[in-house]
């Protein structure tokens, strides 16, 4: 018992406490925001220490009055904030596999003034290609984060997919995008009377089916905005976001409706391959685990998963560790080594690289990575590797 | 293009439920994160296409109603156009007698479903047409 709480003391000490040969880590002073340079990832007691930084992170990001995102710059900003997008050519696909989303990138402004350099000289773009594995070449606690929103009318109950590991319809192979979950709630909007405990909704229409007595769930028990006509507007330019809204609410945003804060992937750069926190919303009456009091009410709705290796601390059945966020990784189907449910941050996001490498397929432990002239890794980015998104630092970085 | 013909060959000697999964998973979030896929370009190949409308009792077509067809892997969604009007291009593998359709729209309740399947021994196109019914109001 003394050795376990000796050990979760340790975990929040400065880091150079801790470690005291930080100096010798190759990447420089990378560990001032929490003890983890050098973690002892077979340690029993490594799933604790990431709980509690998991945590840790999330009472940080989530401070009043605000998120910290909401002053950083982004891939995706303008001067306006953060909801407005740049026009892009939308596509004239018109259905969807899997499940469309609204989504953001957001980057703190050492991660930002680090990446628009490398990515507006592309031959500046960092090559990685030469190391053991890919790194990040970000700033020492720099962050970079994704968030999902989820369209909420202004005047009416909108319905909205709440995951249910335990789902009787859940595939083991097959897509667990969030057009598959059967639980559906009701979100009530802050202009209508905040529903009483327990009380469900009429029957709702969601994603091609009836859902009746939907529980009802407050706005208010989520982080979220409220759209002007401006930011409504510009939303809609991208045939995702427009997707997404049509099948949330029956019609496209306008000012007034809200979006709820589902789903956030959070990286902070303490260590070599980062530490990836995953975050997503679901009802108290399946509270997170292990989450500390303080954190004030809308954010005490998400769970949280974290990892910092693509194997280790190992499952129970001996596999590579699993990280898994049911918004953004449910949607994938197994393409030979397990599908979402199985997915894993770092292992992802080693093979962030241009040209492409197999963005989409699950893989578990260290991915085989294609090692050639041509290949160029991007620091574990994705939003770097994503070729739609140069233009967008190119043109944010014109405009800042 | 260049990019899915390579996957494509891999993949065709997998197994087909494999190789499904495989293509699927690649359309699929191409949508969730940012269209990494040219859906343009892959529009222009052969496929299997499921079009159809969603109308209200009265015959009227309904804009931004949902559709859903589901497979045992997977999900695919579409949404009407402004003419009550959608289109799916699916893979290929994918067999319109398996597929489970869904329509909706808020403030509505299904009330028929037609679906055609493709003449003889064709495999497309599938023609799927939603009635709803109004049994409320919607936001």
């Amino acid at each position: 018992m003394k050795r376990v709480l000796l050990l979760g003391l340790i975990a929040l000490l400065p880091c150079s406490l801790v470690y005291a040969d930080t100096d010798r880590e190759p990447m420089g002073n990378r560990c001032q925001h929490f003890a983890f340079c050098r973690p002892d990832l077979t340690s029993p007691q490594i799933r604790h220490q990431l709980t509690v930084i998991g945590w840790q992170l999330w009472l940080e990001w989530t401070k009043a009055p605000t998120p910290a995102f909401y002053q950083w710059p982004s891939a995706v900003t303008s001067s306006t904030g953060f909801l407005t997008i740049p026009q892009r050519n939308s596509s004239s696909a018109q259905h969807s596999s899997g499940a469309p989303l609204i989504t953001f990138t957001h980057y703190s402004q050492e991660a930002f003034e680090s990446i628009v350099p490398r990515v507006n000289g592309s031959a500046e773009l960092q090559s990685l290609s030469n190391d053991e594995l890919p790194q990040l070449f970000l700033p020492a606690n720099s962050q970079v984060a994704l968030t999902a929103w989820w369209p909420v009318a202004a005047d009416s109950i909108t319905p909205i997919p709440v995951w249910d590991s335990d789902a009787p319809n859940r595939r083991e192979s097959g897509s667990n995008g969030y057009l598959h979950w059967p639980t559906v709630y009701g979100v009530v909007p802050p202009a209508m009377n905040t529903p009483a405990l327990g009380s469900t909704a009429e029957a709702l229409s969601f994603a091609g089916r009836r859902v009746n007595n939907a529980p009802q769930q407050s706005l208010r028990d989520f982080h979220y905005l409220t759209l002007d006509a401006a930011q409504a507007q510009s939303l809609m330019t991208s045939h995702r976001f427009k997707m997404a809204s049509q099948i949330a609410l029956g019609r496209t945003l306008r000012a007034g409706d809200h979006l709820a804060l589902v789903a956030a992937h959070l990286l902070t750069n303490d260590t070599r391959q980062g530490i990836w926190s995953t975050y997503w919303w679901q009802p108290l009456s399946r509270p997170p685990r292990h989450a500390p009091n303080e954190l004030p009410p809308p954010w005490r709705h998400y769970h949280m998963d974290i990892t910092v290796d693509a194997n280790v601390p190992k499952e129970r059945d001996g596999s590579p560790n699993i990280c898994f966020n049911p918004w953004f990784d449910g949607v994938f189907a197994d393409s030979g080594q397990g599908n979402g449910l199985q997915a894993n941050c770092v292992s992802c996001h080693l093979k962030a690289a241009t040209p492409l490498q197999q963005p989409l397929h699950v893989t578990r432990g260290i991915p085989a990575l294609r090692r050639d002239a041509d290949t160029l890794y991007t620091g574990l980015l994705w939003s770097v590797a994503n070729p739609q998104n140069r233009s967008l630092y190119q043109s944010d970085s014109g405009r800042e | 293009m260049k990019y899915v013909f390579r996957k494509r060959s891999v993949i065709s000697l997998l197994q087909p439920s494999l190789m499904l999964g495989l293509l699927l998973t690649h359309s699929a979030c191409a949508q969730l994160y940012g269209d990494y896929l040219d859906t343009e370009a892959l529009s222009q190949r052969a496929s299997n296409v499921v079009f159809g409308t969603v109308k209200n009792s009265d015959g009227d077509y309904l804009s931004d109603a949902t559709v859903v067809l589901q497979t045992q892997f997977l999900d695919f969604v579409a949404v009407t156009n402004e003419n009550g009007r959608f289109r799916f291009e699916l893979p290929e593998e994918i067999n319109a007698k398996d597929l489970k359709t869904g329509c909706s729209l808020p403030g509505h309740a299904i009330e028929r479903l037609i679906r055609r399947l493709p003449r003889g021994g064709a495999t497309s196109p599938t023609e799927i047409n939603c009635v709803l019914k109004s049994i409320g109001t919607s936001p």
